[in-house]
């Protein structure tokens, strides 16, 4: 009789998501499970798509170099230099051509999705708001540049674009002379801004580049090439289409006449049927754009619920237990700290540094994975000539230089390495009920924390031998936790963290898979048998598989327990 | 580690693919009804100033810039005010008012050249049209220059663009 404890069925998501994103986090959670049933989580294309907007980026450069060698700036030539790459080269300047307007479908498409993930698996804020706010920069830029390369053709579309874009721009005080007017008629098309149009389309594209650099710049060891294994598919998909529909040119561009019905390629022309079928006038469009755009640059400080500011139950490793059951001493501590903190404005969950007790070791330099943390000049008289310094608005909130410091010398939200351990050893005190034999590191976002642990307890629901401390991440646990675990009683360790590759930190993942690839694993402590430490990459929808799971881990490991006893 | 896509996989990537297969290029979209026309009015015309100095104005003027400018400088100094005068425009289409405002010249100090778009879709056909613009500062409300057409005639999709040359002062089609 299988006698694994069901779940509780009770709110779905981690809480550590704010309650305007749980839908659509929710909506993503299961897509990202369904592909990686089908990808595998390390083939998930989910997981890669900064790398496949890169990606897309490198096709567009190549593809674009070779149009510009044969297309012709002059208004006059335009569209039959473009028709000579497209009817006369086909299998060369045709699919060229082909692949480079795919790949800018492609580049939207995936930056759509990008931007969707990132908002609602929550990674847009705090530390990561510059990634935020220059993908929002970039966002219109790849779309400028997508129509700028339509304008290039000068047929049908491009009048369009051109004559409805440049009534838009008309209002704005950038030129005295509306743009419109440079459209007039056919005989007072300028050369020149032709050629400063496919100069402003190539040096698009390099801002996007650069951009995508800033974009990345805090990102520590960023993904910017999809696997093999995803890149050839979409490379063939690409070519498939290029031969099965080549890009073709509508009619020749002739401004004496309005254009009628046109093919609108919907990922870049969309809003022109809009404006068009609601008559907006210039002004509302702007007005429109102006409100959303802005909406949108300021999420990450419009969101509420952000972990660190919420009540101090939702921080560091006290989901589960609250302060009061980790020791008066520790509980004392973590209080004066808080209090400390909050007269001295330190922003909550920012880890900081107690310079007293820092001994400038680089312990927390190297586990740092937002490099958030620098040695510097020491500022006090003690007897080093460094010491660790925090920068808090790179700091990503995740714990690891907390765990990592010898010395106790840096807190987050007033934890220190001490009240990590101090919480471990309340958990196995005999005031908890049963002597648990498991001591078990949850990441806050692995799943759904109230369906599978037991809050009063402190133990997974149905195995009160299986003691649980919450962390905000699996890569917080340090040789040093896992050494007091045993010391404290513990024969077994289990993590429990997220799917692979869909990590919050991404840097514990490394950390995870490096351990499990025959790195020295991060738990790595000498007296114990590597074979009683499990880690779990879970789906958060497996609530009931990971609890099977751990009973039988801890039915093996308590056999191996009683055969070293 | 999985070094390559299965058959799912495959399927699963083409479903963007065929996403911009369909969707670049289909449905199409209609800008503009059959049989409709523009008419546009796109005017380029330096209005003339709201102030220009008499002979004694011009003299003081010069009498007062002297020993503070250079010679040249005073020559080309603007005696008055730069402002230009504002532009009043009206267009009718068969015995319609489509557009009756005034446009300010541009420059910070109004001393530009004063531009005009407006354009009017209409239905295809002959229409009477009339263009009437006041390029002055005349107080009287009168135009200074009017373009009419009894019967104009606009082919289906035509685009009729009306521009006002400054050499010859009067408006002409392009």
């Amino acid at each position: 009789m299988d006698n694994t404890p069901a779940v509780k069925k009770g709110k779905s998501m981690s809480p550590v998501i704010p309650w305007v994103l749980r839908p659509g986090n929710a909506v993503l959670v299961f897509m990202q499970e369904q592909f990686n049933k089908i990808f595998t989580p390390l083939l998930n294309p989910f997981y890669f798509l900064g790398a496949i907007t890169f990606f897309f980026c490198w096709i567009l450069f190549i593809t674009g170099a070779y149009l510009f060698l044969y297309y012709d700036m002059d208004p006059k030539g335009s569209y039959d230099s473009i028709q000579y790459l497209t009817l006369d080269q086909q299998y060369v300047g045709g699919i060229m051509r082909s692949l480079h307007r795919y790949a800018t479908d492609g580049l939207m498409i995936v930056i759509l999705f990008h931007v969707l993930q990132v908002l609602f698996s929550d990674r847009f804020r705090s530390h990561r708001w510059l990634a935020w706010v220059t993908g929002v920069i970039i966002l219109p830029i790849t779309w400028f540049a997508g129509f700028t390369g339509y304008f290039l053709v000068w047929d049908d579309k491009a009048q369009m674009i051109a004559t409805e874009t440049s009534h838009i721009f008309d209002i704005l005080p950038i030129s005295s002379e509306p743009l419109s007017r440079a459209f007039l008629v056919n005989d007072t098309l300028n050369p020149v801004f032709f050629f400063f149009l496919n100069f402003g389309h190539i040096a698009l594209h390099t801002l996007l580049l650069i951009l995508g650099w800033v974009h990345v710049m805090r990102v520590t060891r960023p993904l910017i090439s999809p696997p093999w294994a995803l890149g050839m598919p979409i490379m063939v998909l690409l070519l498939a289409i290029s031969f099965i529909k080549p890009a073709l040119s509508g009619q020749p561009a002739d401004l004496s006449k309005l254009v009628g019905t046109i093919d609108i390629d919907w990922f870049y022309m969309a809003p022109y049927p809009i404006i068009n079928a609601f008559d907006l006038e210039a002004t509302t469009v702007w007005f429109l754009f102006g409100g959303f755009y802005l909406l949108f640059v300021l999420l990450p400080w419009l969101v509420p619920g952000h972990r660190a500011s919420d009540d101090a139950d939702a921080g560091t490793g006290s989901v589960i237990s609250g302060i009061d059951d980790i020791g008066m001493d520790a509980a004392d501590m973590i209080a004066q700290r808080l209090e400390e903190n909050s007269a001295q404005k330190v922003p909550r969950g920012v880890a900081q540094v107690t310079l007293k007790d820092c001994k400038a070791c680089d312990l927390c330099l190297e586990v740092c994975p937002f490099e958030a943390i620098s040695i510097d000049p020491r500022s006090d008289d003690m007897p080093y000539s460094t010491e660790a310094t925090i920068n808090p608005s790179l700091c990503g909130e995740c714990g690891f230089c907390v765990t990592a410091c010898e010395f106790d010398a840096i807190e987050m939200d007033g934890w220190t390495k001490s009240t990590f351990l101090g919480h471990i050893e309340a958990l196995f005190s005999a005031t908890n009920g049963s002597k648990p034999k498991i001591m078990a590191f949850v990441c806050e976002r692995s799943i759904d924390l109230d369906s599978v642990i037991d809050k009063e307890k402190k133990r997974f629901i149905g195995m009160d031998d299986v003691a649980v401390m919450v962390l905000p991440c699996i890569g917080v646990i340090s040789p040093a936790l896992v050494e007091y675990s045993l010391k404290a009683g513990a024969c077994g360790i289990v993590a429990v963290g997220g799917r692979a590759l869909d990590c919050h930190f991404r840097a514990a993942r490394r950390r995870i898979q490096a351990g499990m690839e025959g790195d020295p694993s991060p738990f790595y402590v000498e007296r114990m048998n590597q074979d009683n430490i499990k880690v779990f990459l879970i789906s958060r929808f497996k609530g009931e598989e990971l609890l099977r799971d751990i009973k039988a881990f801890v039915a093996e490991t308590s056999i191996d327990k009683k055969e070293e006893v | 580690m999985a070094k390559n896509l299965g058959l799912a996989g495959w399927l699963v990537m083409a479903i963007p693919a065929v996403l911009t297969f369909i969707f670049s290029t289909w449905p199409t979209y209609s800008f503009t009804a059959d049989h409709v026309a523009a008419f546009t009015v796109a005017i380029k015309r330096s209005t003339a100033r709201v102030h220009l100095c008499d002979e004694a104005e011009r003299a003081a003027f010069l009498d007062a810039m002297k020993g503070r400018v250079k010679h040249m400088q005073r020559k080309n100094a603007v005696c008055g005010s730069r402002e230009k005068a504002i532009m009043g425009l009206k267009v009718a289409v068969d015995g319609k008012e489509l557009f009756s405002g005034e446009i300010k010249p541009s420059g910070l100090h109004s001393d530009g050249v004063t531009y005009v778009y407006e354009s009017f879709h209409l239905p295809s056909g002959a229409h009477h049209v009339k263009v009437e613009m006041r390029d002055t500062n005349r107080s009287d409300g009168e135009f200074d220059h009017t373009f009419e057409r009894d019967s104009l005639e606009f082919a289906p999709g035509q685009v009729i663009v009306l521009d006002f040359d400054s050499d010859t002062k009067t408006f002409v089609i392009l």
